[in-house]
């Protein structure tokens, strides 16, 4: 006996959309969710909190001054490389992906857009490398302020450092991301992508040593990305600042590489129009 | 230079099939109504609204004719994942989703990566992310490239279920039996402009009366212009509007002293129609 095939019919959807809001949130922890399903992101995390992070905590338990810069300045130097690391672990595919799937497509004949799509994805990206410059600050502060129980009036005094280092966590995070980002749009392949972001920042480094070795200006050391975060960080937190770049010289430099970032990014997402 | 030239072009709600040889600016139309493209100049408009507000976005559904699945997620995962974006809550996302791969005809594959799917299956989600959302107007671009027979005719009549269920179709392709098939109204573009918009029935239902002569056809469509009838010339045939013109036509070869070699009235295939006007558009 023949079956007759079923008949199909479309049925149209009764309900009431979600707000632009709703869909940024969601696709934002999507973002993070998916990244931290890498393994090797996921590595880069243990590893962090395994060497850094745990053995702080034991510190922090045990200090008298939850506010002491020292608690939280060397902290975040030493998260550099692995912020580096996680940002070319997560990000090398943060637009590539799309771009050589061609699936941006996709997100652009969507109400979304590809503005949407941009910040939604550099807020994921920024979110996940939040996990290893901010999250610490923000579990260390936390242990250091319930162990030591200090006055409201210190907290008032003082509290500012631990506001200044997560800002300092969340400015790491925030440049990375972009930095990250920005890479991933000019190489639009992963595998470059990756390797790309890590021997930038690295190249920095190197060129802003031999620099300072070549000239006598202390402007050379502006190259250096990690060298501005430590001289920014240095002047927050209120530690001796060396002979060097002004404070505000090395947040300027790091403001205006992020910034060009962003206009790379935004020309490519938003304003392109030969993507596929 | 520019890839359109200026046209205006108001197409009503239905399923419009969108015509033309490569290059003849079908996918730029589309992609400047979708807004993926900035015109230099003039407006789009979509679903009434002059220019289109990303709002309206929401309304509408895009097949793309280019792979663009990433190949690591499942396609429910997908398809639902571009439904929370399209302002589906969680919940009714998921329901849908399952709802819109049963309708496309995706079985239990639908848990499967997208890497290990057919081109067929393939061409089934991109359809369904378009649909996941229930837009009121979707653009299929190419929708039945690299399907097979079996494929192509199941895509074919969900594209009649679709716009039978009130949505507006545009369909950009260069079959011609799709067009057939599907649509109720046709566009032939030719050389980024607007050869032709008229409903398909109107379009092929017009009779004409097919000529062939020795000698120069170009000039004796002329004359037959000269008396105000419809002529035009493809591939050395002349095509006359109308079926009783064989009189005219007579006189006028009488007139100028041209030998006819064939006459007979003709209706048109859409080939036929596709053919001549692209043909006398230059495209």
């Amino acid at each position: 006996m023949a079956v007759g095939k079923a008949v199909r019919r479309y049925e149209p959807w009764t309900g009431e959309r979600t707000r632009m809001g709703t869909r940024l949130r969601f696709f934002i922890s999507r973002g993070f969710i998916e990244a931290l399903r890498s393994r090797w992101a996921l590595f880069i995390l243990f590893v962090t909190y395994g060497l850094l992070i745990v053995p702080r905590l034991f510190e922090a338990l045990a200090t008298s001054d939850p506010f002491d810069p020292q608690l939280y300045g060397p902290l975040l130097t030493d998260v550099h490389l692995f912020v580096l690391i996680l940002a070319a672990v997560a990000g090398s595919s943060l637009f590539a992906s799309d771009i050589q799937d061609r699936t941006i497509v996709l997100y652009r004949v969507r109400r979304m857009g590809a503005p949407y799509y941009l910040v939604g994805r550099l807020a994921s990206l920024a979110a996940v490398l939040g996990a290893v410059s901010v999250a610490p600050i923000a579990i260390l502060s936390s242990v250091a302020i319930l162990s030591a129980a200090p006055s409201l009036s210190l907290v008032v005094d003082q509290g500012r450092i631990v506001l200044f280092a997560l800002g300092l966590g969340c400015g790491v995070a925030v440049f990375f991301a972009l930095f990250a980002g920005a890479i991933s749009v000019l190489l639009r392949e992963r595998r470059y992508a990756a390797p790309a972001i890590v021997f930038a920042v690295l190249f920095s480094e190197i060129a802003s040593s031999i620099l300072s070795a070549l000239s006598t200006s202390s402007l050379a050391s502006l190259v250096s990305v990690w060298g501005n975060f430590s001289l920014v960080g240095a002047y927050l937190f209120g530690t001796d600042l060396s002979a060097g770049p002004a404070p505000w010289q090395a947040a300027g430099a790091l403001s205006a590489v992020a910034l060009a970032c962003a206009a790379l990014m935004a020309r490519e997402l938003v304003y392109r129009e030969d993507l596929p | 230079m520019s890839a359109l030239l200026p046209t205006t072009l108001t197409v009503s709600s239905g399923a419009i099939g969108l015509l033309g040889p490569n290059g003849a600016g079908k996918s730029t139309l589309i992609r400047l109504v979708l807004g993926l493209l900035t015109p230099t100049s003039g407006t789009v408009g979509l679903l009434g609204a002059h220019p289109a507000p990303p709002t309206l976005l929401d309304r509408v559904g895009y097949m793309p004719e280019h792979d663009c699945l990433p190949g690591t997620v499942s396609a429910v995962s997908l398809v639902s994942f571009f439904g929370r974006l399209s302002g589906l809550s969680a919940g009714s996302a998921l329901e849908r989703t399952h709802d819109i791969l049963d309708y496309v005809g995706m079985g239990e594959d639908r848990y499967r990566k997208i890497a290990e799917y057919s081109t067929g299956m393939k061409q089934k989600v991109k359809m369904a992310q378009a649909l996941v959302h229930d837009p009121d107007i979707v653009f299929f671009d190419e929708p039945t490239n690299g399907l097979d027979p079996e494929g192509r005719r199941e895509m074919l009549d969900l594209l009649c279920d679709v716009s039978q269920a009130g949505k507006s179709i545009v369909l950009s392709t260069h079959l011609l039996p799709d067009v057939e098939h599907v649509c109720s109204d046709v566009v032939i573009m030719g050389g980024g402009r607007v050869l032709l918009y008229d409903r398909l029935e109107a379009a092929l239902g017009t009779r004409h009366t097919v000529v062939r002569i020795r000698g120069d056809a170009l000039s004796f469509a002329d004359s037959l212009r000269g008396r105000g009838l419809a002529a035009t010339v493809h591939r050395g045939d002349i095509f006359v509007e109308g079926e009783d013109v064989s009189a005219q036509v007579f006189d006028t070869a009488y007139r100028t002293g041209v030998q006819l070699r064939y006459l007979s009235p003709h209706t048109m295939s859409l080939e036929d129609l596709f053919l001549r006007v692209v043909g006398d558009g230059g495209g």
